[in-house]
């Protein structure tokens, strides 16, 4: 049997109304809210977060069991460079790891979750973990910017604990130019409205699942959820329609009006939420959208129970900040020219990334083999004993931190102007100094508050892509 | 260990105007401050036989002395030890005359900080590009935080015991007339300033300075050929701290706790050990100290043994420390008053313990001062200090 044996997803704290961009630009506000990455988030933090929370979701799970890593996202920060490698040296994964970045249209998580499950079936690889995210760019006050939301799902693959069996797939491709972003483009583009409708999503979409209903022989009506990306509210309404399925009781809430169009990531946060709800026995089609579509039909085990659901999608979207208003919203987005530092540029060399990576990617300390003294960053000389080049190291990113003292940074640098700090203790005696993220007041985090680490993106400065680790409190 | 006590004097000091020296070079000053420290001396150029220069931000090698000072080929080193740069300079100094290798030598300090276009002291992300530091304020503000914690003392009543010392520096700085500040400044400014790093307002930083100041030393043995009343050099201090900046100290021990400086706690030890001082509260008739933050003062007045732990409080409000009190403290209004070009301050507390000891302070004078103290902590007081003491006496 091979299929889903954890899960987990990830939300970022902050939401902007919808009403708040009609404010700002005028026209109709439907109802609701979009979740947004801050400042230092996007598509490989969050994808990051997700595969953590899948990696926590089931009690004692072995890393180094994990023996691939694929990332699916449209929205990478690089266009050279494999993200999936970063993600998982920042879950501390084994180094003899298969990595794949698969991108280019909102079905590559599909076609990575697809790619998963060929290569446990064919004993290539044991477990694989699909983490999907976007953090989709949509021209300022275009329709799409209201539908546009943030998040990430992640899966681990495999053919052990399996508690949601994929008992069928089906695939079609189909020739569409209907939402595009070219290489130099930095927001999406999108064909006429109904076009993209009619001929693209509704007409795929119904011929996939219609398809592989046929052939899988199964009765759409008798399954227990059915899951379908769709562009919006009204265009997955109208598909539950031309199925004629059940819409309150059949169809997985597509999440719009909470956190909005997640992109490639949008099939498997409902997979998620659906799951979070599930009974052993249920049976679950999902299909996916982007130049073709991929239909999965699914089957949930006994082996659900085991998988930790109290923290899942129901829990991230209840735990919010709301972003005040539509200008902050661009700030973060990097949408607004702000006033340039007169400090000097933080450029971490490549070189250092590289060399270092075990402490500020891996975020491991260093443990003395003589007296068991920690230090971070990871130190070659103990401070306690002296004993030199004899230690082991130890992940610190599944640990949680005590405030100290904390503090605000008025003197702080560019994106992270103002970043908030703690002196925080973890356990073994470390004290660590990290930035805290989310936050923007030392009242949050008065001295013996208990802090989570979070996988952040370093900052705008600089060149060379820098991913490293902060405090945040508990969602 | 051998001491340095009596061998060393001080014969001439010079410190520029200290301030937003727009219309003034880094070499401008270290120019005006050397020239003033050879009038002082009753010296010329060519008597000088080497140099020592400390600086953190102003440009690379001992160029940043031989260039402005049309020196050429002769022996310059060039001292960064990050706010203790200028005293550590004295220091290295010292040494090559106690040992002979030179007669007349040379220290300046300069930090031409008003032009990098920030209105803050800030460094680039401190001393790792990842793993970073918060900048001073916020750092000193969590100290403040932990002292008035660990003692009992409310926000309030903390921050106008803060409040007291500015006041009192500030009050200095009036009769400077090289200081950066020379004005008086009331509680109520203190108490309603905006927030730089909590608890600390405006008036409990140092403000952003250009300056540069130097001091010309030699034999003691030949000293008084030069003038009537140099100054002796009586003990070194120099201390440097292992944590990481950017990384919070080990928890667990006293001493670990933010409440007090360890690295000037052991280089003012070293100078009492080397002096036999055993009560440096009455033993000490001044001293000029890192006042970067008011709190710094404050831990500093017990990292010096000049207040019991936990009693700086007392002592501040029964005016101890001030021009009047039992021991007083940053005479000339300190780095709150005088800013602090980080090369340059050390040399500048030097200058003003040296008039002390010499009875020329003027209206800043401590009567009957003999013995006094110059101090300088750099870093981050949640990381690794470098403090460095020099005790001058008559």
């Amino acid at each position: 049997m091979i299929g889903i044996s954890a899960y987990g997803v990830y939300v970022p704290l902050y939401r902007l109304k919808l009403s708040e961009i009609a404010k700002a630009t005028g026209g109709f506000a439907p109802p609701g809210e979009k979740a947004i990455a801050n400042f230092d988030e996007d598509a490989v933090t969050i994808a990051t977060e997700a595969a953590l929370n899948c990696i926590y979701s089931v009690d004692g799970m072995d890393r180094s069991g994990i023996d691939g890593l694929y990332l699916a996202t449209t929205t990478s920060p690089f266009k050279e460079k494999q993200t999936s490698v970063t993600i998982a040296t920042a879950l501390d994964l084994p180094r003899e790891i298969t990595t794949l970045d698969s991108f280019g249209s909102l079905r590559c998580g599909t076609n990575a979750l697809s790619s998963a499950l060929d290569a446990v079936k064919a004993e290539s690889a044991g477990k694989v973990m699909v983490t999907t995210s976007d953090c989709r760019m949509a021209y300022p006050e275009s329709p799409l910017e209201q539908l546009f939301g943030d998040a990430g799902a992640a899966f681990l693959i495999g053919s052990d604990d399996v508690a949601v069996e994929v008992e069928g797939r089906f695939s079609i491709a189909d020739e569409i130019t209907d939402l595009w972003r070219r290489d130099e483009d930095r927001f999406v583009h999108a064909w006429e409205d109904r076009f993209n409708l009619v001929e693209g999503f509704q007409r795929v979409v119904n011929e996939s699942i219609k398809t592989a209903a046929i052939k899988m022989n199964i009765d759409l009506t008798a399954l227990n959820k059915i899951i379908y990306y769709a562009p919006n509210a009204k265009a997955h309404m109208g598909m539950a329609k031309s199925l004629g399925l059940n819409y309150k009781t059949q169809v997985q809430n597509p999440l719009f009006d909470t956190v909005g169009n997640v992109g490639a990531a949008s099939p498997f946060l409902q997979l998620a939420a659906a799951l979070d709800g599930a009974k052993p026995g249920d049976r679950i089609l999902m299909a996916s959208y982007g130049n073709g579509s991929d239909v999965f039909l699914l089957k949930v085990t006994d082996l659900i129970k085991k998988i930790r659901r109290e923290n899942g999608v129901k829990k991230l979207i209840g735990s919010k900040k709301m972003i005040s208003n539509y200008h902050k919203y661009l700030q973060l987005r990097n949408l607004v020219e702000t006033e340039p530092t007169r400090q000097p540029e933080i450029n971490p060399p490549a070189t250092m990334m590289w060399r270092e990576q075990e402490g500020i990617l891996r975020f491991h300390c260093s443990k003395c083999n003589k007296c068991g003294n920690l230090q971070y960053p990871i130190q070659r000389i103990c401070s306690e004993c002296f004993n030199k080049d004899d230690f082991e190291t130890v992940r610190l990113s599944d640990q949680r931190a005590t405030v100290y003292l904390s503090t605000i940074d008025t003197l702080g640098y560019g994106a992270e102007s103002s970043p908030t700090w703690a002196i925080a203790d973890m356990p073994g005696g470390l004290r660590v100094k990290l930035q805290v993220a989310d936050c923007n007041t030392v009242e949050e985090i008065p001295p013996g508050t208990e802090l989570e680490t979070t996988f952040r993106k370093f900052g705008r400065d600089g060149d060379v892509p820098v991913y490293f680790w902060k405090l945040r409190l508990s969602r | 260990m051998h001491e340095i006590k009596d061998k060393v004097a001080v014969i001439g000091v010079g410190v520029s105007k200290f301030g937003e020296n727009w219309d003034k070079s880094g070499d401008d000053m270290l120019i005006d401050a050397v020239y003033e420290a050879m009038e002082d001396a009753n010296l010329g150029m060519k008597d000088i036989q080497a140099g020592w220069i400390g600086t953190v931000l102003g440009g690379y090698g001992g160029t940043v002395l031989a260039e402005p000072l049309r020196w050429d080929l002769m022996p310059v080193t060039r001292v960064e030890n990050n706010c203790a740069s200028p005293l550590n300079a004295f220091q290295d100094a010292c040494f090559s005359v106690a040992c002979g290798m030179y007669d007349i030598v040379l220290v300046a300090g300069v930090e031409k900080s008003k032009d990098s276009g920030t209105g803050s002291l800030t460094f680039p992300y401190g001393f790792h590009t990842v793993y970073g530091y918060t900048q001073a304020p916020a750092s000193y503000g969590m100290a403040a935080q932990a002292y008035f914690k660990k003692y009992g003392i409310s926000a309030e009543e903390g921050k106008r015991t803060l409040g007291k010392i500015a006041i009192k520096n500030h009050h200095n700085g009036t009769l400077s007339p090289n200081a950066h500040f020379q004005r008086e400044i009331s509680m109520e400014q203190c108490m309603n300033a905006p927030i730089i790093g909590y608890p600390l307002g405006l008036f409990d930083c140092c403000p952003t300075t250009d300056g540069a100041a130097a001091a010309i030393i030699c034999r003691a043995d030949m000293a008084d050929k030069f003038r009537d009343d140099p100054v002796l050099v009586k003990a070194l201090g120099l201390s440097v701290g292992k944590d990481d900046i950017y990384m919070g100290r080990t928890p667990g021990a006293d001493e670990f706790d933010y409440t007090l400086w360890r690295e000037s706690v052991t280089a003012a030890q070293q100078v009492y050990d080397q002096l036999g001082i055993k009560n440096p509260r009455e033993e000490i008739d001044v001293a000029v100290v890192h006042d970067c933050f008011t709190i710094s003062e404050l831990i500093i007045y017990e990292s010096l043994g000049f207040s019991p732990r936990g009693k700086a409080k007392e002592d501040v409000d029964s005016g101890f420390f001030t021009l009047e009190g039992g021991l007083p403290v940053n005479t000339d209004g300190g780095l709150k008053a005088f800013g602090h070009p980080i090369g340059a301050s050390g040399l500048r507390m030097l200058a003003e313990v040296y008039k002390q000891v010499q009875g020329n302070a003027g209206p800043r004078q401590v009567v009957g001062a003999k013995l006094g103290l110059a101090h300088c902590q750099g870093g981050n007081p949640t990381g690794g200090f470098q403090a460095a003491i020099v005790a001058l006496g008559a």
